[in-house]
């Protein structure tokens, strides 16, 4: 196989949504120089119109379907349904930074360079079916990752969340890259389909291989997703770093994540299905039990959410042992859906946030559904829809997800599925129970004057309502989105 | 066969006016407390003056829901906006329209804190309940199901009283837990009947028709029996039940024993008695066994309370208990009975627990003890409250009468043996009811706090008295009611008759048998 390096002006077509991004971050890096200290929010509205831009780019293109540069970028609807879920979170996630940087006074554009760049890494990794491009992408994104987990320099606990994701994260990719060495072994190639095709009809020694090499990727693709038991890194990442980043982090990288999981195992793994869905079996089922369990102690909303995320991981889990279109379906939709109730949970965080990214503690929102009606009362759809409670979005996700696992008979699967959600009431409701049902009159929490996070609340609630009533259209396009 | 003889989406309008009258007290001022009640009460009333015309339309000679709209809502799986009532659901959603005015009127001056959120509380709770005795699409149904849970968890956990937050996270864990069985139970039903048919569909009407083997009967029976048996609450998945009533405000006790508990037993008419027939002929005996176990449970468990709230609480389990047992007796007269006791425990148990809480509204302890010789002080007080616990215990003339004999009556054309171990129960619920009744009104005044106590106010008389009619009304001439759901039990009970599925699904696997049975002759 002789890879050409020429390319042609249809392979850049592919990629004008990463390219879009690329170049506003490189603007940012030209003109931060130049900018003095007061007018630095500039950066961040140059980020947001980079997303805006992709977005629109991703929009327009929706329902082309390309390859370019050899088949190592492909651009579908799934990784353009990815594409729009991630810039979604991103544009939040900026929106989230504005006041944040400048409370912190870190207002630095490299924060927002280092956010585009790993943007565009997810978008890649979302979009090829190439071992190779997905070991890089995921590499460019970590580092993106690390550095932003660590922005806040003065807090210790940043500096040290950033230190063990780094090496947790160093860790998993050398299994990611040994998988990825097996199978380039075993079959001459990293190219999913390629692997497809030499799988099936592979000797059963070869397919013994290829279970451990697909171990050793999945290991990988576990620490991404946060899967237990590659797990350990999420609480403290998501409890340390800086709260605009912890929402983005919970969400973008792991849709980007599971699509290639997903890409990975439907086409690649697809020969040996009965093999890996029996492992993804027993992880999903600890994964959720796991998070789940470990949250009803947690006492700060940030570790709790982390915890929450490792469960929501699991469920999703869920959608793709049922291995099948709903199911694949349904975790697209699911990560859909998470970006409102992930991103508005976090954004309340935010708004009890103090100075130095502190005070998250659930015992501060005592009485705080008196204080602050209205933020409270998205607080308390989030936490609803979190749990699955009909008519969020949070039940629409986790009905498709278990209903994809009854659909292929996956029954203890779904029971287990559903005794989790049970479990996990427990802690969301305990947020709920805190704001309205202690100390009702003595609430000294001030917010965080950030009228555009407040805003990102409210709008996130209304969402979450409203694609829970009305779901039927988004859900065509979530199902729709997956045709491999 | 669809039908809306008003040509008006009735049902619908019924079940989302209470939305909009909380979204407009929302925009009411907070310091503007009477506006916001009289608004939420005006809605309410609205409401049930709407619903009216359901009774006055309905037609007794079809088993076929009736007032029925449909729209499409998630049209690439099939589920729809699908709503309608037969004679089984017409008459809980009249209770559900009825009591809860009646529920908010008496908070006018128990509810002295965040009022603005408790008339929003109680409207979407209207809400809730309505969809779920109107939904025919089956994901719609639980939709409403789990919705109406967050009503109630905030009503108690705000409103309520001590150890509130405990008895609401029992509360809503319990139910919640129970339906979540349900859910699995509603997928498989769903791929099960497109397995069997080719259809994707979420029709309750259609899925009532569709024969499924034994084996699939028995899980699917037993995931909805967990969620049911946990609402109604069936002996012993009840305790949740006395923590949430003796924690809830006045009028969320009413709304629980009135409507909440009903779902539970609606549940069971709805699914598991036409769904899985068989199994239901099979779990019969069991649930009948729970139910007589819950009937004198609740009984003895009720003597012993000091708490007059708490021993209706318990009365509660007791009368359900009989509502189950008339239920699973299988029998056209135990069926009616049971639905009509249904209704019975909404105005009976609502209106007791009203006037518990008007006493305690102005005491403020519930404690049987801390009274005596009421009847002496306040007269009509005692009057009301006399009526109610006579209705409770079933004297003849009053509601509680009617529907206890046809379930008697049901039982024992079942079997008679469970005629007669239940006609004890009745015993029981006098010995507990009067012997409290007589410790609170009768004797001497010996505790000089009551000697202040006043009377009824007019507010109070209002509300009380429309319960008063219905307990007459339904213990003297009940055929108002039985006569419009005597075709659409008739129409059940030919579907839990109908003969054993096996045949119709497995026949393969029966011919298998067969060789079988042959090889070895």
């Amino acid at each position: 196989m002789s890879i050409s390096m020429v390319y042609s002006l249809k392979d850049l077509t592919a990629i004008i949504p990463e390219l879009i991004l690329t170049g506003f971050a490189f603007a940012i890096l030209l003109i931060d120089l130049w900018l003095p200290k007061r007018l630095k929010t500039l950066n961040g509205l140059l980020a947001l119109f980079g997303v805006i831009f992709a977005f629109a780019a991703v929009v327009v293109m929706y329902n082309a379907n390309m390859t370019a540069f050899n088949n190592m970028i492909v651009m579908d609807k799934a990784s353009n349904f990815a594409s729009i879920i991630m810039l979604i979170t991103a544009f939040v996630a900026i929106i989230m930074s504005f006041d944040f940087l400048k409370r912190e006074e870190i207002n630095l554009g490299e924060y927002y360079e280092v956010l585009l760049f790993s943007l565009v890494a997810m978008q890649i990794l979302a979009s090829t079916y190439n071992l190779i491009v997905m070991f890089i992408a995921v590499e460019t994104l970590s580092i993106g990752m690390y550095i932003l987990t660590g922005f806040l320099r003065d807090k210790d606990e940043s500096v040290e969340g950033a230190m063990k994701y780094f090496i947790l994260g160093s860790f998993a990719s050398t299994f990611l890259v040994l998988g990825i060495g097996l199978f380039y072994g075993l079959f001459g190639s990293v190219d999913l389909n390629v692997i497809k095709s030499s799988l099936s009809g592979a000797s059963s020694f070869y397919k013994w291989i290829s279970i451990l090499a697909f171990l050793f990727v999945f290991v990988g693709f576990g620490f991404k997703i946060a899967a237990f038991p590659f797990h350990s890194w999420t609480p403290d990442v998501y409890a340390s770093a800086p709260t605009p980043m912890s929402a983005f982090m919970s969400v973008a990288p792991k849709a980007a994540a599971f699509l290639a999981l997903l890409r990975f195992l439907a086409v690649g793994m697809g020969p040996i299905e009965p093999n890996w869905t029996k492992v993804l079996w027993v992880v999903a089922v600890l994964t959720m039990t796991f998070g789940n369990t470990v949250a009803l102690w947690q006492k700060d909303l940030k570790r709790l959410l982390g915890y929450s995320s490792i469960a929501h991981a699991g469920y999703m889990l869920v959608g793709i042992v049922a291995a099948n279109e709903l199911g694949y379906g349904a975790v697209m939709f699911y990560l859909f859906s998470y970006v409102f109730l992930n991103l508005g949970a976090f954004s309340v965080a935010e708004l009890i946030s103090k100075k130095e990214d502190r005070g998250t503690e659930i015992e501060n929102l005592k009485g705080f559904g008196y204080k602050h009606p209205l933020i409270a009362a998205s607080m308390l759809v989030f936490m609803f829809g979190l749990a699955g409670v009909p008519p969020t979005v949070g039940f629409v996700g986790k009905y498709y997800l278990f209903s994809a696992a009854v659909k292929s008979h996956l029954y203890w699967l779904a029971i287990i599925g559903v005794v989790n959600s049970a479990i996990s009431a427990y802690f969301y409701l305990n947020v709920i129970v805190t704001m309205y049902m202690k100390g009702e009159n003595e609430s000294k929490l001030e917010l965080f004057n950030s009228v555009p996070v407040k805003a990102v609340v409210l709008l996130a609630a209304i969402c979450v309502l409203y694609i829970g009533i009305f779901p039927s259209s988004f859900l065509d396009i979530a199902l729709g989105s997956i045709g491999f | 066969m669809d039908m809306n003889q008003l040509h008006f989406p009735i049902l619908t309008t019924i079940t989302f006016l209470p939305l909009v009258g909380a979204f407009l007290v929302t925009l009411i001022s907070e310091k503007n407390e009477g506006l916001i009640k009289y608004v939420t009460f005006g809605f309410l009333v609205l409401d049930f003056i709407i619903s009216l015309p359901l009774f006055f339309y309905f037609d007794p000679t079809t088993y076929h829901m009736q007032f029925v709209e449909r729209v499409p809502w998630i049209k690439s799986l099939g589920f729809q906006y699908y709503v309608g009532v037969d004679g089984i659901s017409l008459f809980l959603v009249l209770l559900t329209t009825f009591l809860t005015p009646i529920a908010q009127l008496s908070t006018w001056k128990a509810i002295d804190k965040k009022v603005k959120l408790f008339n929003i509380v109680i409207l979407l709770m209207q809400t809730g309940m309505l969809g779920v005795f109107i939904s025919l699409d089956v994901f719609l149904f639980y939709v409403f199901w789990e919705l109406q849970l967050i009503p109630m968890y905030l009503m108690i956990g705000i409103w309520g009283g001590p150890n509130r937050v405990f008895a609401t996270m029992k509360f809503f864990l319990y139910t919640f837990a129970g339906s979540v069985f349900m859910l699995v139970a509603i997928m498989a039903l769903y791929f099960l009947h497109h397995k069997y048919t080719g259809t994707y569909t979420m029709d309750m009407v259609q899925l009532m028709q569709q024969p499924l083997p034994h084996h699939l009967q028995l899980w699917l029976f037993l995931a909805f029996f967990i969620a049911f048996a946990i609402k109604v609450p069936m002996w012993p998945f009840h305790t949740w039940l006395p923590w949430a009533h003796v924690e809830a405000p006045t009028a969320g006790s009413v709304i629980l024993a009135g409507v909440l508990l009903k779902m539970g037993t609606y549940g069971f008419l709805r699914f598991n008695l036409p769904m899985f027939p068989d199994m239901t002929h099979a779990f019969a005996v069991l649930v009948i066994v729970l139910s007589i176990i819950g009937i004198f449970y609740g009984a003895f468990v009720a003597m012993v309370q000091p708490d007059i709230k708490k021993l209706v609480a318990y009365s509660s389990v007791s009368h359900l208990g009989y509502s189950m047992l008339g239920m699973f007796a299988l029998t056209q007269t135990g069926v009616e009975g049971s639905i009509l006791q249904m209704v019975n425990h909404g105005i009976s148990t609502g209106a007791l627990f009203l006037v518990v809480g008007i006493v305690y509204e102005r005491r403020h302890t519930r404690l049987i003890s801390e009274y005596g010789g009421l009847a002496y002080l306040v007269p009509a007080f005692a009057a009301f409250f006399m009526i109610f616990t006579l209705s409770s215990i079933a004297v003849p003339g009053t509601n509680g009468f009617v529907g206890e004999f046809m379930i008697l009556l049901g039982a024992f054309m079942s079997k008679p043996v469970y005629g007669i171990i239940v006609a004890f129960g009745g015993l029981f619920s006098a010995v507990y009811m009067l012997t409290m009744y007589k410790r609170v009104f009768f004797n001497k005044v010996t505790n000089p706090k009551n000697l202040g106590l006043t009377d009824m106010n007019l507010r109070e008389w209002l509300y009380l008295i429309p319960l008063l009619v219905f307990v007459f009304w339904i213990g003297i001439y009940p055929q108002t009611f039985l006569s419009k759901m005597r075709v659409s039990v008739e129409h059940l009970l030919k579907q839990v008759n109908r003969t054993t599925v096996e045949a119709n699904v497995n026949t393969t696997q029966i011919s298998l048998t067969k060789t079988v049975v042959v090889k070895k002759g």
